[in-house]
């Protein structure tokens, strides 16, 4: 599996609609549409301010949605945002929202997995994607692989996004573990920016996301973006 | 359900975060099974921190207004605010952990300064986060936690108030999470942290119980500010089983205009930030709003879930103190009584001198949560 995070309507809805057709065409699989929140935690700098500025350029639940349903490429396509984003909207009005788009599971910041509970509850539908971390314990790890659908996130540093992609040989080790486990793709995201990274990543996963380098890079313009996407998945 | 107030609560927190919060609240349940230990921290409360602070009368006050008050004084404490009661019990759980680094969020610099007041007493190494627009009007504080030996890292994203503070110092934890202790300071954040903080402070409300029970009556009612909640939950605690009206008083700043006030209990509706689901002033979209107080550590657009459980309930009651009225409560303390409160207090104060009549001939009891000296720049100057 061969993920890129885009934050929705960023810079614009023109280049963002671009930049997912480039990425299709370069041979990215799936999508992770971004939904900017005010306050994201999880994110480093640049995926943080690139969040504000979609949010005061006026991206919102609405125009992400309008989008996602004329989109249509080929690319299997994840939301992914933070978990106030859906609870104001209602959780079971954007599960359907969602649904009726295609989306095949969520992938939420700040919704760990012993809180989905919470979240299909209130009448979540969709599949939640789950997360392993450096962090997680080896019960962690058995309690994911029994996870039946989508896939499992592994976030492989400690870290907000756009840190440095490398892994000691304790999370190494937790990796294999899940992955021999696991009955869904084991799928690292985190800190992937160049084609060695994704050449190692592939090495001990069955996938990876690419973010705030993605996101970086299409700030510089579609054709930069172009390139870095070709060169990236040239070792793929 | 554990880790919830009610339906409020839990632990909305990236993954990476979970077993450290499951390690603090090991920590703290064997911090609470560990009677040497709290008698360490009882010994720095009393010999450090200035415990039991008193409960004063303010026969001025309570003449010039018709009601009669009592003041609980937290103002009197080591650093100058209630603030400490928290710093030095997690400071305690720190060590339990075996870490050696912590960081903390401040708004007003109260929790910051007590922070670093702990970390230099126990020898920790100690990172704050501050907005810009906080730091500004703080200053004070930034220079004495600097004099203590922390590092200030002052935050410009964001509105660059204590929210944008909190969400940094998340992120330091999330990167450094096997060195590092994140001492928030008030009653919010994931599980266990309300309850941490909330345990911490209810030496407020006991100290103030047995003061009453000695004497021979109980307040009718009992008052504090709400910024995240701590010095109201710690006073709340007190009292919660007994026959007293208890009123949690946040920022009203300017208007009831999105923007310009902080009433998070009053205006806005549930919803999750900072890994809890509480109240929170959103815009339909649940983008967190924006917020304004005169004072910096009431300016916050969340508020501990066991605050929104104490409201649903109906057993706390929340108002609200604009700008205007907490100044005029911070010079009248200060005239009629010899007492400088925090703007922070001062709008607990703010909101029984606006509605005194309805108060007329009840016992009030309000949690003075700390001094005002860091204030007079604001109050002096007109910076806000
Ligand atoms: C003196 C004082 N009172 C109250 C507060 C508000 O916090 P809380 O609502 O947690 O008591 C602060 C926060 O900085 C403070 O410094």
């Amino acid at each position: 599996m061969r993920g890129v995070y885009l934050v929705a309507g960023y810079p614009d809805f023109a280049l963002f609609d671009e930049a997912v057709r480039v990425a299709e065409e370069c041979g990215f699989d799936f999508l992770e549409v971004g939904v900017p929140f005010s306050d994201p935690v999880a994110d480093g700098p640049l995926l943080t301010k690139a969040a504000h500025t979609a949010i005061e350029r006026g991206v919102n639940l609405d125009s992400v949605l309008d989008w996602l349903r004329g989109y249509s490429g080929g690319m299997r396509i994840f939301v992914m945002t933070y978990a106030n984003i859906l609870w104001a909207r209602g959780l079971k009005r954007v599960s359907e929202e969602f649904a009726e788009c295609g989306i095949k599971g969520v992938i939420v910041a700040d919704l760990p997995n012993e809180e989905h509970w919470f979240f299909k509850e209130h009448g979540f539908f969709l599949p939640l994607i789950p997360f392993a971390t450096p962090e997680s314990s080896f019960e962690d790890l058995d309690r994911l692989s029994e996870t039946k659908e989508g896939f499992i996130y592994f976030v492989s540093v400690r870290g907000t996004t756009g840190g440095r992609f490398s892994l000691d040989e304790e999370t190494k080790k937790k990796l294999s573990y899940l992955r021999k486990r696991a009955k869904v793709p084991v799928v690292v995201g985190f800190g992937i920016s160049n084609a060695e990274d994704v050449k190692s990543a592939l090495e001990l996963a069955d996938g990876f996301v690419v973010g705030t380098k993605a996101v970086a890079m299409l700030e510089k313009g579609i054709d930069s973006f172009r390139n870095w996407c070709k060169s990236l998945l040239s070792v793929c | 359900m554990k880790g919830f107030y009610g339906r409020f609560g839990g632990r909305f927190v990236p993954e990476t975060l979970i077993p450290a919060l499951r390690q603090l609240e090991e920590a703290f349940e064997a911090f609470k099974r560990d009677s040497k230990a709290q008698e360490e921290l009882k010994e720095l409360l009393e010999r450090y921190a200035g415990r039991p602070t008193p409960i004063y009368y303010a026969k001025r006050m309570s003449e010039a207004y018709g009601f009669e008050l009592y003041l609980k004084r937290e103002d009197l404490l080591h650093t100058g605010a209630h603030k400490i009661n928290n710093t030095l019990g997690q400071a305690i759980l720190t060590r339990f952990m075996g870490k050696s680094r912590v960081v903390a969020e401040t708004g007003a610099g109260q929790h910051g300064v007590a922070t670093a007041t702990v970390c230099a007493l126990l020898g920790l190494e100690c990172v704050i986060y501050m907005g810009k627009v906080d730091a500004e009007r703080q200053r004070i504080n930034v220079e004495r936690m600097k004099l203590l030996g922390a590092e200030v890292k002052v935050v410009e994203e964001g509105s660059q108030t204590l929210k944008d503070a909190i969400n940094v110092a998340l992120k330091d934890w999330v990167r450094n999470v096997r060195t590092t202790h994140y001492l928030l300071g008030s009653v919010v954040g994931p599980h266990p942290f309300p309850e941490v903080v909330a345990y911490f402070q209810s030496v407020i409300g006991r100290e103030a119980r047995s003061y009453f029970e000695k004497a021979g009556f109980l307040p009718d009612v009992v008052v504090a500010c709400v910024g995240g909640g701590s010095n109201a939950i710690g006073i709340f605690r007190g009292f919660i089983d007994a026959d007293c009206q208890l009123i949690g008083v946040e920022a009203g700043g300017l208007s009831d205009e999105p923007g310009q006030h902080a009433r998070t209990l009053g205006l806005g509706r549930p919803g999750i930030l900072h890994g809890a689901f509480s109240y929170l002033l959103q815009d339909e979209y649940g983008q967190v709003q924006k917020v304004h107080s005169i004072s910096a550590g009431l300016d916050y657009p969340g508020v501990g879930p066991e605050h929104a459980f104490l409201k649903e309930s109906n057993r706390v009651r929340y108002e609200f103190c604009r700008d205007e009225d907490a100044l005029f409560a911070f010079r009248e303390l200060s005239r009629l009584e010899g007492i400088i409160p925090a703007l922070e207090s001062a709008h607990a104060i703010g909101f029984l001198l606006k509605n005194a009549s309805e108060f007329k001939g009840k016992r009030v009891l309000v949690n003075l949560s700390g001094r005002g000296d860091k204030d007079l720049g604001i109050v002096l100057g007109g910076v806000s």
